[in-house]
């Protein structure tokens, strides 16, 4: 198939273009670079540089797509609370011009790339697609709410859709810059003998989830995309965050300096994801444990860190 | 209270501003005229005509607010299909601007007139808050995204806010331009004997709520004001449209003429409201039944004639 990927010289976009390189499908990349790289486009990509909201550029790329792989989006959560109208602005109004540009030029597939802060705050209990969502941050409000504008360009206008609500991402690529998730930045600091920041004293429980499953999902997705559907993408089963510390020690062998960073406001203690919808309409289930996934990860960094160095 | 009221102008706003008025508080109207059928608010209200999305004015009209009853919406359904980017812009886009001017301000509570729109083709009658939402047209897409900024805004800036989801919604003061409401159309339709269009062979089954218990709602949200709270404003009772257009010919006293119109897309067969939850939350409750509300309508709709 001929895919677009906008956000695929990103974390997640640059190892879903390379997956559908892979499988020989014809990929072209629209990024900005605001927070992509260059140098993580696959080669056997076309890469164009722009914006998503740029109708008239949309206009010369879209015609003969079949698929969109939306992932461009302003992700960084705690900038979206000094910058809130940016996020809408980026997430929620340039997704209504894509769309536009979608149903102008006939594309009537879209894989949206979501987030489970769409849920807001919850408990123990693993998330499900249907329960309360109550975002706790304009992240995951601009992020939650263009699932509504999908909902009805589907019922409208006859654009199909799969929204993927990611847990925790992490894995090879990821060069966001002042990186704010933990795995990347833990892995880095480990690497370079630095103390590793912990919150809460690592007593929250998370589910992490390889990017290969994730560009995997998003493959899936595209290929049952015949209606509205929303899943959680996750691993289903939480781990506490000490116990990623714990792993990350094994994998590099030696004991870690933890920087107690004390608690954190606005960040839930769980954040679990129920896979079972995905699991039973598209056949997708992680494929990589934490273990597996956490060397990949350290082996890119050592690689990455050996290149800067 | 010092209130300001977007939309002020409008349907609900200009019953909303007057119920203000009545019990005493202080109002301010913004309003663009763009859709309110009128250029005029109550006249113990300061009318200010604008745009929500003028951050610099609505900044200034915030002073000394102590809540925003945020109605200025663009509301035709229809015309959300023809082009959605202006409702997601009006409707979605304009209130974060009123937001970002409130959080400004230190304005920290806000009732916001969402719609039963929301929820889509229901999955169950009589629809609970909760119950999935699948909007199936951008203006239901576009206030349920404005749902999620409020909810946002809650959780990360302290704003709060209730959010009520009006069924349908009708009585005196409706000058909606066109009109699309089947109540209003069908009186004044009546009244200049001209026939009334019925779809779908009169089966939906409609929740129809009287203005007057609507801004009551306003009122009482504005005094309970506190944290994210979402609602259904219903009578939480359907009638068959073919039952309310009989009901009309008794309240007229004479036989009216029918158009039987077949049927229309996208528009849900039923839409009725679960109201426990505003019962329970708020102490709210209806009070002025079908036969009442329609009476006074078409009084309104008579004299205006």
């Amino acid at each position: 198939m001929k895919a677009l990927v906008t956000g695929g010289a990103g974390f997640i976009g640059s190892n879903l273009s390379q997956l559908l390189c892979d499988e020989g499908h014809q990929v072209v990349v629209l990024d900005d670079l605001s927070s992509g790289h260059r140098q993580l486009v696959d080669q056997r990509a076309e890469l164009v540089e722009g914006a998503i909201e740029d109708s008239k550029l949309l206009s010369e790329i879209l015609p003969g797509i079949e698929v969109v792989f939306h992932l461009a989006a302003t992700s960084t959560i705690t900038y979206s609370l000094t910058n809130p109208r940016k996020y809408f602005e980026n997430n929620f109004i340039n997704g209504v011009i894509l769309l536009e540009a979608m149903k102008k030029a006939d594309v009537g597939k879209i894989v949206y790339s979501s987030s489970a802060s769409s849920y807001g705050n919850s408990d123990e209990r693993p998330l499900k697609e249907n329960d309360l969502t109550e975002p706790i941050n304009p992240y995951g409000a601009s992020k939650y709410s263009f699932e509504h504008v999908l909902s009805s360009y589907h019922r409208c206008f006859g654009i199909n859709s799969v929204s993927l609500r990611y847990f925790n991402v992490y894995g090879p690529n990821d060069e966001q810059k002042n990186n704010t998730r933990a795995v990347p930045k833990w892995v880095r600091a480990a690497l370079q003998n630095k103390p590793l920041t912990l919150y809460w004293k690592g007593e929250q429980k998370r589910d992490y989830i390889f990017v290969r499953d994730i560009v995997l999902a998003n493959l899936m997705a595209a290929l049952n995309c015949n209606g509205f559907d929303v899943y959680n993408v996750g691993n289903g089963r939480g781990v506490w965050m000490k116990d990623i510390v714990k792993k990350l020690e094994e994998i590099v062998g030696r004991e870690l300096t933890i920087e107690d960073a004390g608690e954190r406001p606005g960040d839930p203690k769980f954040a679990m994801a129920d896979i079972s919808k995905i699991k039973e309409k598209l056949g997708w289930h992680p494929t990589i444990d934490l273990e597996t996934g956490l060397k990949i990860t350290v082996d890119y960094f050592k690689t990455r860190i050996t290149e800067n160095l | 209270m010092k209130a300001l009221v977007t939309g002020g102008a409008g349907f609900i706003g200009f019953n909303l501003t007057k119920l203000l008025c009545d019990e005493g508080h202080e109002v301010t109207v913004l309003d663009n005229f763009s859709s309110s059928g009128r250029k005029t608010a109550d006249s113990r209200a300061k009318l200010v005509q604008g745009s929500v999305g003028d951050y610099d004015l609505v900044f200034d009209l915030l002073k000394d607010k102590e809540v925003v009853f945020h109605l200025a919406a663009t509301g035709i359904i229809k015309f959300s299909l023809e082009n959605p980017l202006l409702y997601f812009e009006n409707n979605v886009m304009n209130g974060i601007t009123l937001l970002e001017a409130m959080r400004k301000r230190g304005v920290n509570k806000m009732v916001y007139s969402s719609s039963s729109g929301v929820y889509g083709e229901p999955q169950r009658t009589p629809i609970q808050e909760n119950d999935v939402k699948e909007p199936i047209n951008p203006y239901g897409a576009a206030k349920l995204a404005f749902e999620d900024v409020l909810s946002a805004y809650y959780y990360a800036f302290g704003i709060s806010s209730v959010c009520f989801r009006y069924y349908n919604v009708y009585g005196p003061g409706d000058r909606q331009h066109p009109v699309t409401r089947a109540v209003p159309k069908w009186i004044q339709a009546a009244l200049r004997d001209e026939p009334l269009v019925l779809y779908w062979g009169g089966r939906q089954k409609k929740d129809y709520i009287f203005v007057e218990d609507v801004v009551r709602a306003n009122l009482i949200g504005a005094s309970k004001c506190q944290g994210f709270k979402v609602y259904n404003v219903g009578s939480g009772e359907g009638i068959l449209m073919s039952d309310l257009s009989d009901k009309l010919e008794e309240v007229f006293g004479k036989k009216l003429n029918i158009e039987q119109k077949g049927n229309r897309e996208g528009d849900p067969d039923v839409l009725i409201a679960d109201i426990s939850r505003i019962k329970e939350d708020l102490g709210w409750r209806p009070l002025v039944d079908l036969e009442t509300g329609l009476t006074k309508t078409i009084e309104y709709y008579r004299n205006r004639l």
